[in-house]
């Protein structure tokens, strides 16, 4: 624990170095000072940043649940049944690859300007990966697994509980971390159509009225925003996952 | 306890097992020996009702054989345990399927560790164990449910020779101990001399020859001259249908 505390020390401690070098190597106003900018996120994280942060961290809890209870259920059905996949998997490939974010204007038609038109777009962006990975993990699990599973006298739901979703648990939580990176980047952009709260607005609204320590400040939050997403991954990741940081002793 | 009826099982079109008849007696130990891809496994499957037979009948216990036995416990080739699930979990898991109460589960488990001198690894995962132990949990697995019939395919084979004679004095001793019929499939001559007290040789899908093995379950039986004229006696079987002799007889145990 001491040691993980360490490395983050040393990765905040290294990009407040490489911001510094490019705050005195650049003479412009665009690359603010490191401890002006912290001094303003200080001063204003609870009063003005929190609430954006929350709603942007609402935004994403909400897309990230609904896509892994969806994509999840999704990819244990094309995974344990080829059939279901032979017609989801053509499917499947058509949409993953479209611009998603291309339709932000359809959704906000179809879904109206608050927030589930955003939250849908995340969605669709998001759950294809969960698709995937969950479909991969459960076609990859050995069959003596199977066998093992069925001489228990497992029925389909026991061979889901006990065997199919522990053993694609670990991938499931490497495509959230994968798609976190992506929401917080889509929500960035999203959140600045049509909506007064979100971290993405806030940091392109100081960029427009020009106030860089604001803007910096919002980064900062998103930052810590995806920091700490990541954390509660790694958390769950060594609390259900840590049979498989064992190395096989034969 | 075990009547095999005209049985026959075909994978993707190739027949893997013909005509096989056979009959285990209660508290009866069967080894099933043959070369690899002689269709032993398959059979294991067979009466594990993990597979399901193209002709011919199972019957266990008088009872038509449809497929998984509640009392059957079976040990699979790589003991299948589930290596996300802690040594305790991988001993309750059979027992929490069939419903049985937290309590029950707790006690069984325990005493299944106990008796098999692994309780202080029981909150360790597969992976922390070396191949012996896995064979251990592996067996109490089965151990829990009580099983009337104990199903083994080639479950020594991936341990080291002296961890291997240590496994299969401990089925003698849990035999012994309980009361069970067992069927271990093997391609290990002195497995099956040790551990059957009937001794089935299997060569391409047929049953080829059953040889009784009075001597079974002796002390120090690997020291005596009869294990290893009765060994001689499987490798010369063997050996003899590996040339092609006895191509069509049909044996009945």
């Amino acid at each position: 624990m001491k040691k993980q505390k360490f490395d983050s020390l040393y990765a905040l401690l290294l990009i407040v170095a490489v911001w510094y070098l490019l705050y005195f190597s650049i003479d412009s106003a665009i690359i603010s000072s490191p401890t002006a900018v912290i001094k303003v996120f200080a001063a204003n994280f609870s009063s003005e940043i929190l609430p954006h942060l929350l709603m942007s961290f609402y935004r994403i809890t909400a897309a990230v649940l609904v896509s892994l209870i969806l994509g999840v259920s999704i990819g244990l059905l094309t995974g344990m049944h080829p059939k279901i996949d032979r017609y989801l998997a053509p499917l499947i490939y058509l949409l993953y690859p479209i611009p998603k974010i291309a339709f932000l204007p359809v959704f906000m038609l179809l879904f109206g300007l608050g927030d589930l038109s955003k939250i849908i777009l995340l969605i669709v962006i998001v759950i294809f990966q969960i698709i995937v990975t969950t479909r991969d993990g459960v076609r990859s699990i050995d069959s003596k697994y199977f066998a093992s599973a069925r001489s228990l006298g497992m029925d389909r739901l026991d061979i889901y509980q006990h065997l199919v979703l522990p053993a694609v648990f670990p991938g499931i939580l490497t495509a959230l971390r994968i798609t976190i990176g992506t929401s917080i980047a889509v929500l960035f952009f999203a959140e600045n159509f049509a909506v007064r709260y979100g971290i993405g607005y806030y940091i392109m609204n100081s960029w427009s009225m020009v106030n860089y320590l604001k803007m910096y400040s919002g980064i900062i939050a998103v930052s810590l925003l995806g920091y700490f997403l990541f954390k509660g991954i790694d958390l769950l990741e060594d609390k259900f996952c840590s049979w498989q940081k064992l190395s096989d002793k034969n | 306890m075990i009547e095999v009826k005209e049985l026959d099982f075909a994978y993707q079109k190739e027949k893997v097992l013909k005509n096989i008849n056979l009959e285990v007696k209660k508290g009866e130990s069967l080894a099933v020996i043959g070369p690899s891809g002689c269709g032993k496994t398959t059979l294991l499957y067979l009466l594990a009702g993990l597979e399901e037979a193209d002709r011919g009948t199972i019957k266990i216990n008088s009872q038509l054989l449809t497929g998984i036995r509640d009392r059957s416990g079976v040990i699979l080739q790589d003991y299948g345990l589930f290596p996300w699930k802690t040594v305790y979990n991988n001993l309750a898991l059979g027992l929490k399927i069939r419903g049985a109460a937290g309590q029950e589960i707790k006690e069984k488990v325990n005493s299944a560790l106990k008796r098999l001198k692994i309780s202080e690894l029981k909150d360790k995962y597969p992976a922390e164990l070396s191949g012996g132990q896995k064979q251990r949990v592996a067996v109490g697995r089965s151990l829990v449910l009580a099983p009337d019939l104990l199903l083994m395919d080639e479950p020594f084979s991936a341990l080291d020779a002296l961890t291997r004679e240590e496994m299969q004095n401990l089925i003698l001793e849990i035999y012994a101990r309980e009361n069970f019929t067992y069927v271990l499939v093997t391609h290990d001559i002195a497995e099956a001399a040790f551990l059957g007290r009937k001794i089935a040789v299997i060569k391409e899908g047929k049953i080829a020859a059953v040889l009784e093995n009075p001597h079974f379950g002796e002390k120090a039986l690997r020291e005596k001259e009869e294990f290893f004229e009765l060994q001689k006696k499987l490798r010369n079987l063997m050996s003899l249908e590996a040339e092609g002799e006895d191509k069509d007889e049909k044996t009945e145990i």
